[in-house]
């Protein structure tokens, strides 16, 4: 764990994302009961529950990505020699790197500019779906990182290195 | 030519090993920048964000919260003793107990990756005691946990529900018929190998109805929560999405009250490794919905519709060649991405043929539960060799009866609507 993650909170989406998915999961079994036992639902329950589930999958996204937890298809990358990993790994790293940037780029232009408001509550969207930017900011950062760190070990000598291993976190 | 440069972009970067979600995403925005310019990008990141903006998703991180509460509860160990009273004193015991128990198991969450390595921790290694080889152990675990997405409730089912329109309800009944088919055949693959290599029965004799009954009532707790679910969205007493979260509540009580294993202290672990699975899946499920943006602004669907009804006019022949480019498929993807990329192009060629959608999520659901045992890149095979320390090669040895075993129940699903769609016209 290097002092760059650590200095960042190694886990802190995941601290916040819980939060997050504790208010969806309150909400949609408190929902169950108010329906059943007092025969009404709070106009807002549903929308609240899916704002905050929106907030934990972008803050899960981020964490899964920063702990290299998410799927991909490993064909190469188990085949090749470690020389030829480090490579992969940095374009890998490169390529995630565009396409976050990009992706950030567009998902502010279209936040800042939406003026949706949500049906029950009538606040902006714009505090649902600025996670989905955090996201890719947060993603965008750790992939330079990680360019950077697969890019320097392309030129370490081999046993310089210690074994890692797939997980980051 | 040019609309299909999307498609190869996404096996360039699947090959590269980029993360499934951003391979979509950058294969739609590659699409969106240079090909068909005219779509404000504003629209594009519409589509990614009000996918997973939906009250049906929210059911996919209540069912992985399940399965990390199951860990965390007793409720694993409870059905694990139940199991061993119920066919511990066949033949090959605790291979028959590693069976069941994922079928088991497989009506709370449905994992197969949890499912696997939770027994390859602790059912394992009382199998090398009782003399089961290391390869055998984790063939048998690998190939029982691909049970467990197939039973009810799981998360596989339910993204099929949503892509294909069919109410969750209805994937939730039919898919016990196919669950219940794979996990005969593999207790009948065991069955037969224990009696070739002599494995010995975990217990000395059957276990008496007393003893039976004890278990019974020690697991009924943990039995009762898949019978609550099917029964209140049955009823219409809740929605997919609550029932998952109920069954939560309900697992964390009996956790903490009943079998007393959980701790406050374990409801942050849980919750966290929720938020990382829930962002995991989603975030496939969000840049799928682009990509499929770009797939129907270019009729592909429509296109693949049309050639597949060109190649054939028969169900049975679709059915075969969908079957073996799944397989071949589930080779190298995992079987969620697989289905969330897809179904969205299969379920209305086969729907224009008159194929039942719910039946041909059975066969899609069983398929690609197989490709995880498969080398070269099974999810679950690179699972259980990993923790029990089995090489892929001895791994491969033992597994492959298991894998003949789940063909055949593909073929009987295949072929047979109404195998298929038995338990669900029971009800229906």
């Amino acid at each position: 764990m290097s002092k760059f993650l650590n200095k960042l909170g190694k886990d802190f989406e995941l601290y916040i994302g819980s939060l997050f998915l504790l208010a969806t999961t309150v909400i949609v079994i408190m929902n169950v009961f108010t329906r059943y036992f007092m025969d009404f639902t709070f106009h807002w329950s549903e929308e609240i529950a899916v704002s905050a589930f929106v907030w934990t999958i972008f803050l899960g996204f981020a964490n899964a990505y920063k702990c290299n937890e998410l799927i991909g298809v490993e064909v190469l990358t188990k085949l090749l020699p470690k020389k030829g990993k480090n490579i992969v790994e940095f374009l890998t790293s490169l390529v995630t790197t565009t396409l976050s940037g990009v992706m950030f780029y567009f998902s502010y232009i279209y936040v800042s500019g939406s003026t949706k408001i949500t049906a029950a509550l009538e606040v902006s969207y714009k505090y649902i779906y600025i996670s989905m930017v955090i996201a890719f900011a947060l993603i965008t950062l750790y992939s330079i990182y990680y360019s950077i760190k697969s890019f320097k070990k392309i030129f370490i000598i081999e046993d310089a290195v210690g074994e890692e291993g797939d997980s980051k976190c | 030519m040019l609309a299909i440069t999307p498609i190869i972009i996404l096996f360039v970067l699947f090959f590269l090993n980029i993360p499934i979600a951003f391979a979509l995403m950058g294969a739609a925005l590659f699409y969106f920048t240079f090909i068909n310019s005219t779509m404000p990008m504003q629209m594009v990141i519409q589509q990614f964000v009000t996918a997973v903006e939906s009250f049906p998703y929210l059911a996919v991180p209540f069912f992985i919260m399940l399965g990390s509460v199951m860990n965390y509860s007793g409720i694993s160990e409870a059905l694990m003793n139940f199991a061993n009273v119920l066919v511990g004193h066949m033949r090959g015991g605790l291979a028959q107990v590693n069976v069941l128990l994922s079928a088991l198991m497989g009506g709370i969450s449905g994992s197969a990756n949890a499912d696997a390595a939770m027994q390859s921790k602790i059912l394992v290694p009382e199998m090398e005691k009782k003399g089961f080889s290391k390869p055998f152990s984790a063939a048998v675990t690998a190939a029982s946990s691909a049970v467990s997405p197939v039973i009810p409730p799981g998360t596989n089912l339910i993204l099929y529900a949503i892509i294909a329109g069919v109410t969750v309800g209805d994937m939730f009944l039919a898919a016990y018929t196919p669950g219940i088919l794979m996990t005969i055949s593999m207790a009948i693959t065991v069955a037969i190998i224990s009696k070739k290599r002599n494995y010995k029965p975990s217990r000395d004799k059957m276990a008496s109805i007393g003893e039976i009954i004890v278990e019974f009532i020690k697991s009924i707790w943990a039995l009762l929560i898949p019978f609550g679910i099917i029964l209140g969205m049955r009823m219409g007493m809740f929605t997919p999405t609550e029932a998952g979260g109920i069954a939560v509540l309900f697992s964390l009580i009996v956790g903490f009250f009943v079998y007393r294993k959980l701790k406050l202290e374990h409801i942050p672990i849980i919750l966290m490794d929720t938020v990382k699975g829930t962002g995991a899946v989603l975030a496939i499920i969000a840049s799928a919905k682009v990509f499929g943006y770009y797939l129907t602004l270019e009729r592909i669907p429509q296109m693949i519709t049309e050639a597949l009804m060109n190649m054939t006019s028969s169900p049975f022949v679709l059915l075969m060649v969908i079957n073996i480019m799944l397989l071949i498929i589930g080779m190298f993807i995992e079987g969620g991405a697989a289905l969330v990329v897809l179904a969205p192009l299969l379920v209305p060629a086969v729907k224009a043929l008159g194929v039942d959608p719910v039946h041909f999520g059975m066969v899609f659901i069983v398929n690609i539960m197989i490709g995880g045992l498969t080398p070269p890149f099974g999810s679950m095979m690179f699972t259980v060799c990993s923790i029990i320390g089995v090489t892929l090669e001895d791994f491969v040895k033992e597994v492959w009866p298991f894998i003949v075993a789940l063909l055949v129940v593909l073929l009987l699903v295949t072929y047979s609507e109404s195998v298929a769609l038995f338990s669900l016209n029971l009800f229906r």
